[in-house]
């Protein structure tokens, strides 16, 4: 397998995927309760379709978010 | 189908009483305010109001946004605002959800006003630049007064408990002379729920101030920031930085300033007309008008106007440099105004560019807070350092090219299912995360059933990954954790414990476990299900061991998950799992034995013909393919098959009338699981394009996603059929590979023509095209 920073000099970008296969099943789910960014990013583009904010201007909160 | 506007820009003052000198409203190109109204008319707030009802509800919208907006909305007035918010309620919220915000300089906030936000539900946005020397760079009265202890006061008051819920946040406009730490530390202080960092407005025309023999100002200044955000632990949630990051790993970025979302906002102005985004303003005069108001023109005329069409043209809407940079799925090209240049207009790169070329890679690859993890199996207890760079899984370019030539090979299919291994593994545990405190006997099941699972890996990891990775457990997962009917959520989570007996079973150990009672049906995935007796309730205690599985409430009418092992492939061939039917096409029931006699031979009689004709495709579906769902059949003469994102590893198909076209259903179907696992890997097209493409295969016109799919499922069809005819002098064979490569030479040019392609994606269909040139044909 190629390294992220190899596929960029390749002109590929990959989405960061994390390799979470030597983190035990438990501490994955520890991580997931924490709020861990990494598999909650995975999950959250795995699971798409959720419904998210429309793109928000610059100058404004919008207060769905 | 126009297009649908979610969010409304409410100008209810047209003047301000800051005079804030980097003002986009008043002092940039667009001077418009000055042939404006100086506030809003009752009957254009209700106008405005009954606009946005209709639309909601022609288009059945869940939920609006409207922001009161200005110059400085609190100039209104507390009664004036009050009859304002009374009618935008009392005409939106029977129709639709309504989101309201006021944004303000704070000024003039104080109690009467933030009862009367808490009264209508309005949050309170506040812009500051940063400590006093920062802020009064830029924003104060027309006296030359300072206005920050004003802004301190109002930000104080909704910092109280009883206002707390009304505090929406802080914008912060970026001025590279100040301190960005100060600036970042002043900010903190005032405890916003969250930040934004904005780049002032500026143009080719009217490029930003920089700094002297600084390359990149604003990316070393926010870069600074960044820095110490993350050694911070990242406290508070800083929107421009959060987008960027969102929009790189392929979720929405919910940001103007990034990514390729589409965009769905209006303006209101305080003469009723309907207007582009107020950034605009920056560009030239008159830059966001459209033309049209609100008591003339609905939401969707408005929205169609070009100029908002084009901010929802995606990576086709970008200049060619950017269509080409590896960065755009982050930036999206930039604030849309950021672009212009007086002579072309906004077909142009940011003039922040530079900046984003160099920031974009900083916040993309900063340290996530990775808190200590033991690895799995018996020799954990090597805990990541807090802080270490967790790897990622990534596929090499050689592999990424020899899948767009068509096959791939074992290796790159290899890592493609390591990839989706790890996806599992994550949604696994958000299911874990969420099971809570079991009060229900299902939700016991669910509990006990992940304690069995997660001690399973420990000593037999193996057995836990052959039913992890099995295609529908990803299926199941995501239903589970967005259940479309909480009566069945528990039944659903309590799978669990099915999965974990089914590993306890696959590792050969003695165990005792509650499992769920699906319409009378316990199923232990890959390997069976039975029925229990009437009214054993919605779950049964079974005992496994290494001769199988027993139950107290007796075992009847025992199915097997069957198999086919023949050429390379091995496979299920699964009418059992429960959630194998997330296919377009409906799942067969159990196939009488009749049915599955015809099955067993057809898919033989097919990997074997496959593995002599395309050895190279052949292999890789041994490596990639975990299981072939029955499907109902169609009419007589139509082929149906399918597979699913969320089953990655399966296909679905009904046995064709014709056996010898069951060859071409698997390699059709097993190039969609490939580049479907692949496009969770990398951004290959843009997902906001909405048009359609005419293609060969089909009289509808199809999404971009739907010609790449189409055109890489061909691409190995007329591989195989090309084999064909090169071995027998086949008129029909070479008619049929000659129809084939017509499709894919069809299908690669309007891609490449299409702009909706994303460097990663242009690189796929390249490699495409190069392997269909290579076939010469002379034979």
């Amino acid at each position: 397998m190629g390294s992220a920073a190899q596929l960029m000099a390749d002109g590929l970008a990959p989405y960061p995927i994390p390799d979470l296969r030597d983190i035990s099943l438990v501490e994955l789910a520890r991580l997931a309760g924490d709020g861990d960014d990494a598999i909650h990013g995975v999950v959250e583009r795995m699971v798409d379709g959720l419904e998210s904010p429309s793109v928000i201007p610059a100058m404004i909160f919008n207060s769905a978010i | 189908m126009s297009a649908c506007i979610s969010q409304y820009v409410l100008k209810v003052c047209g003047r301000c009483d800051l005079s804030c000198d980097h003002c986009y409203v008043y002092e940039h190109a667009d001077q418009s305010w000055r042939r404006k109204p100086k506030a809003i008319a009752a009957a254009t707030v209700a106008q405005a109001a009954r606009r946005i009802s209709e639309h909601a509800r022609f288009h059945q919208l869940g939920q609006v946004s409207v922001v009161l907006h200005g110059g400085e909305p609190l100039l209104l007035g507390h009664d004036r605002l009050r009859g304002v918010l009374r009618t935008l309620r009392s005409l939106i919220d029977p129709v639709t959800r309504l989101g309201l915000t006021v944004h303000t300089n704070g000024v003039l906030l104080d109690e009467g006003l933030c009862d009367l936000f808490t009264e209508y539900g309005v949050r309170v946005g506040v812009s500051l630049d940063g400590d006093r020397t920062a802020n009064d760079r830029h924003r104060r009265f027309a006296d030359g007064r300072s206005s920050h202890a004003q802004v301190l006061r109002a930000l104080a008051l909704l910092r109280r408990a009883e206002y707390w819920h009304l505090y929406a946040g802080i914008l912060c406009t970026v001025d590279v002379a100040n301190d960005p730490i100060a600036v970042y530390e002043a900010l903190l202080a005032q405890a916003p729920p969250r930040l934004d960092l904005l780049l002032p407005h500026a143009t080719w025309d009217n490029p930003p101030r920089g700094l002297p023999r600084v390359h990149a100002p604003y990316a070393a200044w926010l870069g600074r920031i960044h820095d110490r955000w993350v050694a911070d632990g990242r406290p508070v949630p800083i929107r421009f930085f959060d987008s960027l990051l969102e929009a790189w790993e392929g979720r929405r970025s919910g940001s103007e300033a990034a990514g390729l979302d589409p965009f769905d906002l209006l303006v209101i102005e305080t003469d009723g007309g309907w207007e582009q985004a107020d950034s605009l303003k920056t560009a030239y005069d008159g830059a966001p008008t459209t033309g049209f108001d609100v008591f003339s023109h609905s939401v969707d005329e408005a929205a169609a106007h070009p100029g908002m069409a084009a901010r929802r043209a995606g990576i086709a809407g970008l200049c060619r440099v950017c269509r080409a940079c590896r960065l755009v799925r982050a930036c999206g090209g930039g604030l849309y105004a950021h672009r212009y240049k007086s002579g072309n207009g906004f077909d142009n790169p940011s003039v922040y560019c530079d900046d984003l070329k160099v920031l974009i890679p900083q916040v993309t690859n900063a340290l996530r807070p990775v808190t200590t993890a033991a690895k799995a199996g018996p020799a954990s207890g090597f805990p990541v350092r807090a802080g270490e760079q967790r790897s990622h899984h990534a596929l090499s370019g050689e592999a990424f090219d020899l899948l767009s030539a068509g096959p791939g090979d074992r290796t790159a299919m290899a890592s493609l299912a390591d990839t989706r291994w790890s996806v599992n593994r994550a949604l696994v545990a958000v299911v874990a995360a969420r099971l809570g405190d079991p009060s229900s006997a299902l939700g016991r099941a669910a509990v006990e059933g992940w304690r069995l699972l997660s001690a399973l890996e420990a000593e037999h990891p193996q057995a836990v990954r052959e039913i992890l990775t099995y295609p529908y457990v990803q299926a199941w997962a995501m239903r589970c954790l967005r259940p479309a009917d909480d009566a069945v959520a528990d039944l659903d989570r309590a799978h669990l414990a099915g999965l974990a007996a089914a590993a306890a079973l696959r590792a050969g150990i003695k165990a005792e476990l509650v499992l769920p009672v699906r319409e009378g049906v316990i199923y232990l995935p890959t390997i069976g299900a039975f029925a229990v007796a009437a009214g054993a309730g919605r779950v049964a205690p079974v005992r496994l061991s290494p001769a199988g599985v027993t139950s107290a409430r007796g075992i009847q009418e025992w199915r097997t998950v069957r198999r086919v092992a023949a050429g390379a492939m091995s496979v299920t061939v699964d009418d059992i799992d429960p959630f194998r039917d997330c296919q377009a096409w409906g799942a067969a029931g159990r196939l009488p034995a009749a049915s599955w006699e015809s099955w067993r031979l057809a898919l033989a009689a097919a990997a074997t013909r496959l593995e002599a004709e395309l050895p190279d495709y052949s292999s890789v579906i041994g490596v990639g393919l975990r299981s072939v769902v029955p499907i109902r059949p169609g009419a007589t003469g139509y082929r149906r098959s399918g597979t699913a994102r969320q089953a990655f590893g399966a296909l679905a198909l009904a046995l064709p009338d014709d056996p010898g076209s069951l060859c071409e259903l698997l390699l059709h179907e097993m190039q969609h699981v490939k580049l479907t696992a692949l496009g969770d890997l990398f951004a290959l097209f843009d997902r906001a394009d909405e048009r359609r493409f005419l293609v060969p295969w089909r009289p509808d016109p199809r999404p971009i996603e739907g010609v790449l799919h189409g055109t890489y499922a061909h691409l190995a069809i007329a591989e195989l059929w090309r084999s064909r005819a090169m071995r027998t002098p086949d008129a029909r064979a070479r008619d049929r590979y000659h129809t084939y490569r017509s499709w894919v030479d069809n299908a690669i040019e309007t891609m490449l023509t299409a702009g909706s392609l994303l460097p990663a994606g242009e690189r796929f269909v390249e490699g495409m095209r190069t392997k269909v040139k290579g076939w010469t044909d002379d034979w």
